[in-house]
């Protein structure tokens, strides 16, 4: 987190105000015990879903495509920490690999939503007028819009990869973003330090580098963190659907939907991806929380 | 009021015409056709089944031909069930769709909202700290775990409540759970956000210094401001019931609208697709239109332009 | 302490309201005593922090708790002490007997609540009116106060209206019960200077009429030389001396209201010299200087400033002074 250091290169005055806003930010998340534990949460399953599989290729000989249909499900063992699948597939593997192709998905779905988000709602509210008032009018439209339907059609049109999964999701998935910007923007347009340092005659560029985007780039990082989550959500849903990952290939929304089916007689199916799928989310939207509460003081007390 | 209903209702007539285009462009401009799936159709039946749905016109004079059949309300037919007209199917299924997605609506209200007052009254207390865990999880939990779980123990377990199907109410408790319980940890946070906002305004003081009994100052005073950021969210919220209610749909296996539309989607069944797409597109704008006027009416600073 | 004279309607007794910081305590109020009497206007002046809105509305209970401790001390009214009544009993004293008004009327009404739903509701809680008798009357409080077309304007939204306009629609608010004591915590400091004037006159005259005590907050002397009988001036927290309009103004005894004084502009100032400012800052109330709270700024202060704070010693039997040096004032 080398946030601080991002901000530093401003104005002298800005240098100060902008540092220690992201010092008081940094204090804040740090106290907040319950963030920090979600962040190391999130790093150990990202470390666990990244190495794990290799790691266990390499002990155990375990990986996520080999089958052994003579041994079918089996329940947890000592070989088989989580147990085995339908086709006698080490299901500790899989959940890892499925949890590697979420935070992958989600990761990058969310960062191409920030960014055509941010662009558009920076644009928009930047150009004004009957511009922003067209283009703030499709994001309304589209935000009323059933956009998973999109998703499916984008899907099922171009195809189960998973660059199409995490195009099709970060371009409809921008919205937020967008008017998160934009109100933000706006309102700084009109703040006395924008018309300060304006009057001063500071060029246009130096306003926004230096006041504009440092004072936008919180919100977007809220949003940001939080539609991580939300695209994981949204990258298992379709795989539940049989939309996302192709099989073999495991991801969680698509072992979740196999363990659903046969969840009566062979529980842990079920239970070990969606219990990674809710630990995942809910460290996620925890850490998100955290960040906003230290972005915004606003709301604390 | 009234002429800004009508000029709102006047603007949803591009919108809608944008969404027919844009649907009918998306899917018709992707690779595949709805006689390619399966096993091979010799040319010959293959030429007869285009011309029946008028798939050997050129493109843009379908176009015109299936806005021509919108304006008489008529949605055209399915290739993949081809007995039945596209009104047909979302006549049987649309119902069914609105239902679990009203039942879960009120259940993420009613939930959300008490959760949020509680969590906003109680701040910092160990109510808050429990409701507010509680619509964490809510969220972190998809539908389609908690949905299996559902099943696993209210139905299977318990017995109290069908595992599936759809019939009395008894059938749309456990769907209308499932669905809704992502909605009702949103409405919850944005309630307790909400209401925090309004509990330090000074407004809320001088309602005390009246001598309002605290009932009074929540009911009366904090409510009205504190749900604003519900209202505002309801139109997301029923966009997004009526999306998970695709998998919902799936889970307890309802003859809703949704699982036709995956099907649809994947046999590029043209005309029930964009039926689909655009029935649900409109409920919405409507709805989005009637959240707008409930805002108005909550907050008189707003003006109709 | 002194006991509350017979025309007394609130006395405040050592009364204290600490806040929780970031592991300290901030003193607000540190022990204030004043007495209300019947009729009178008591103008408490301090500059902003000194915790004279904060005073006022602990009274009243009416700031938060948490982040507040409860205060402490007494206020009596009517031989009670509201500090320790139930809940359900302040209520019915809040905007009955004992009524305030706020600086900044846009925030203070409610935006989403028509001017009609607020004034009723007053009557209704206190008085039991029904719906129609509470408008008849919350009607003609408007009038009185000074709003035209009334009977329209009821129905109309606080934003509706213009800044001088909506606090005479809290005046009102806050009139309907015709109170014992109006707290007015900076009535005028949000508003135009023309306006100001006549929002006191609308005060005073109003007092007069209804025979009810004002408690002014304000910052501003200039206020007070018009509109108060007496005085009580603060600073971190305490009162630091109190007297008539006549003493105060005439016979300043602490450094901090000479201060006061000296940096407020007057037109019959005698040698139309410049303006004095008091140097230096109020102190941060979560650490307080050691000794007397002004010793820092005070051009007087001696070693003994710095040992002990100053108690309230009377000077004559409405003037009182906590200062040390006060004595030997020139």
């Amino acid at each position: 987190m080398n946030v601080p250091a991002a901000s530093g290169d401003g104005g002298a005055t800005t240098l100060v105000a902008g540092s220690s806003l992201w010092a008081d930010a940094w204090r804040r998340l740090r106290r907040n015990r319950l963030a920090v534990a979600s962040a190391v949460t999130i790093l150990a399953l990202a470390c666990a879903c990244l190495a794990g599989p290799w790691l266990i290729a390499a002990t155990w000989g375990h990986d996520e495509q080999s089958q052994d249909l003579a041994s079918g499900p089996r329940p947890p063992s000592w070989e088989h920490p989580f147990g085995t699948d339908f086709y006698g597939r080490d299901l500790l593997v899989r959940v890892l690999a499925g949890g590697r192709v979420s935070l992958t998905v989600g990761l990058l779905a969310a960062l191409v939503a920030a960014t055509i988000g941010t662009l558009y709602g920076a644009v928009a509210s930047y150009a004004g007028g009957l511009i922003d008032a067209v283009m703030m009018r499709a994001v309304d439209v589209l935000y009323a819009l059933p956009y998973m339907f999109l998703v499916i059609i984008l899907v099922t049109i171009l195809g189960k990869s998973l660059l199409l999964v995490f195009l099709a999701l970060g371009a409809v998935g921008w919205l937020l973003t967008a008017r998160v910007v934009r109100g933000q923007v706006l309102s700084l347009k009109e703040r006395e330090f924008i018309l300060a340092a304006r009057s001063l005659g500071t060029p246009a560029h130096d306003i926004v580098l230096r006041h504009l985007i440092p004072n936008v780039i919180g919100p977007v990082i809220v949003t940001f963190t939080l539609s991580v989550p939300s695209m994981i959500l949204q990258e298992a849903f379709l795989s539940f659907l049989g939309l996302g990952i192709q099989a073999p290939r495991p991801s969680l929304g698509a072992l979740i939907s196999d363990g659903a089916g046969q969840m009566l007689v062979f529980w842990w199916t079920l239970v070990f991806p969606g219990g990674l799928m809710a630990v995942l989310l809910f460290a996620l939207n925890f850490l998100g929380d955290g960040l906003r509460d230290a972005l915004d003081p606003r709301l604390e007390r | 009021m009234i002429g800004y209903i009508l000029r709102r209702l006047r603007g949803l007539v591009p919108t809608t015409l944008v969404i027919v285009a844009a649907s009918f462009a998306l899917v018709r401009l992707a690779p595949g056709s709805p006689f390619t799936s399966e096993k091979e159709i010799p040319p010959q039946i293959r030429r007869q089944l285009e011309a029946r749905y008028g798939f050997d016109r050129p493109l843009p004079e379908q176009f015109l031909r299936y806005v021509g059949h919108l304006l008489r309300g008529d949605l055209g037919l399915s290739t993949k069930y081809p007995q039945r007209s596209v009104n047909e199917i979302i006549a049987d299924g649309f119902p069914v769709t609105l239902t679990l997605a009203g039942v879960a609506l009120v259940w993420a209200l009613l939930v959300g909202i008490t959760a949020g007052v509680i969590g906003a009254i109680r701040r910092n207390t160990i109510w808050d700290h429990a409701a507010m865990a509680a619509a964490l999880v809510g969220i972190s939990v998809p539908s389609f775990v908690l949905g299996p779980l559902l099943v696993l123990v209210v139905s299977l377990r318990w017995q109290l409540l069908p595992p599936a199907g759809w019939g009395d109410w008894r059938h749309v408790i456990l769907p209308g759970l499932t669905l809704g319980t992502l909605s009702a940890a949103a409405i919850a946070r944005l309630t307790r956000g909400g209401m925090l906002e309004v509990v330090q305004s000074d407004f809320i003081r001088t309602a005390r210094a009246k001598g309002l009994s605290e009932r009074l100052v929540v009911w009366r005073h904090m409510l009205r401001g504190g749900l604003l950021p519900v209202v505002s969210y309801l139109g997301p919220a029923i966009a997004g019931l009526l999306t998970g209610s695709v998998v919902v749909e799936k889970i307890f296996n309802l003859p809703g609208i949704g699982p036709y539309f995956v099907d649809a989607a994947f046999n590029r069944d043209y005309f029930l697709v964009m039926g689909i797409v655009l029935l649900d597109a409109l409920f919405l704008l409507v709805m989005n239109l009637a959240v707008d006027i409930v805002y108005g009416l909550l907050d008189p600073r707003i003006r109709y332009r | 302490m002194t006991r509350p004279a017979t025309d007394t309607v609130l006395a405040v007794r050592d009364l204290r309201t600490f806040f929780h910081g970031e592991g300290h305590v901030v003193k607000a109020v540190d022990g204030v005593s004043f007495d209300v009497r019947r009729g009178e206007t008591l103008a408490i002046v301090g500059e902003s922090g000194s915790g004279k809105s904060v005073a006022c509305l602990s009274a009243l209970r009416l700031v938060p708790s948490p982040p507040a401790f409860h205060p402490s001390g007494e206020v009596l009214h009517g031989g009670r002490d509201l500090l320790v009544m139930p809940e359900r009993e302040i209520e019915r004293l809040r905007g009955d007997r004992l009524a305030m008004i706020f600086q900044d009327p846009l925030s203070a009404l409610n935006p989403y609540l028509t001017v009609a739903r607020q004034l009723t509701e007053v009557l209704e809680v206190h008085r039991s009116a029904s719906p129609a008798a509470a408008r008849r009357e919350a009607i003609s409080m408007l009038e009185r106060v000074g709003i035209a077309d009334a009977a329209h304007r009821i129905d109309h939204h606080p934003h509706q209206f213009s800044g001088g306009m909506r606090q005479r629609v809290m005046i009102a608010m806050a009139l309907l019960c015709r109170p014992e004591v109006l707290f007015a915590d900076e009535p005028t400091t949000a508003l135009d200077v023309t306006i100001q004037a006549q929002i006191l006159a609308l005060v005073a005259e109003l007092r007069r009429e209804l025979g009810m005590a004002v408690v002014l907050v304000t910052h501003d002397l200039g206020v007070v030389a018009g509109a108060a009988d007496r005085v009580a001036v603060m600073y971190a927290g305490r009162i630091v001396e109190e007297g008539t309009v006549e003493e105060i103004f005439a016979r300043p005894l602490h450094p901090y209201t000479r201060g006061l004084l000296a940096s407020t502009p007057q037109i019959d100032m005698p040698d139309r010299g410049l303006l004095a400012a008091i140097p230096g800052l109020p102190p941060d109330p979560a650490h307080l200087p050691v000794g007397c709270p002004f010793q820092p700024r005070c051009d007087r202060a001696v070693d003994r400033c710095r040992q002990a704070s100053p108690q309230m010693a009377v000077f004559t039997t409405s003037h009182r002074v906590a200062c040390l040096e006060a004595g030997e004032a020139p």
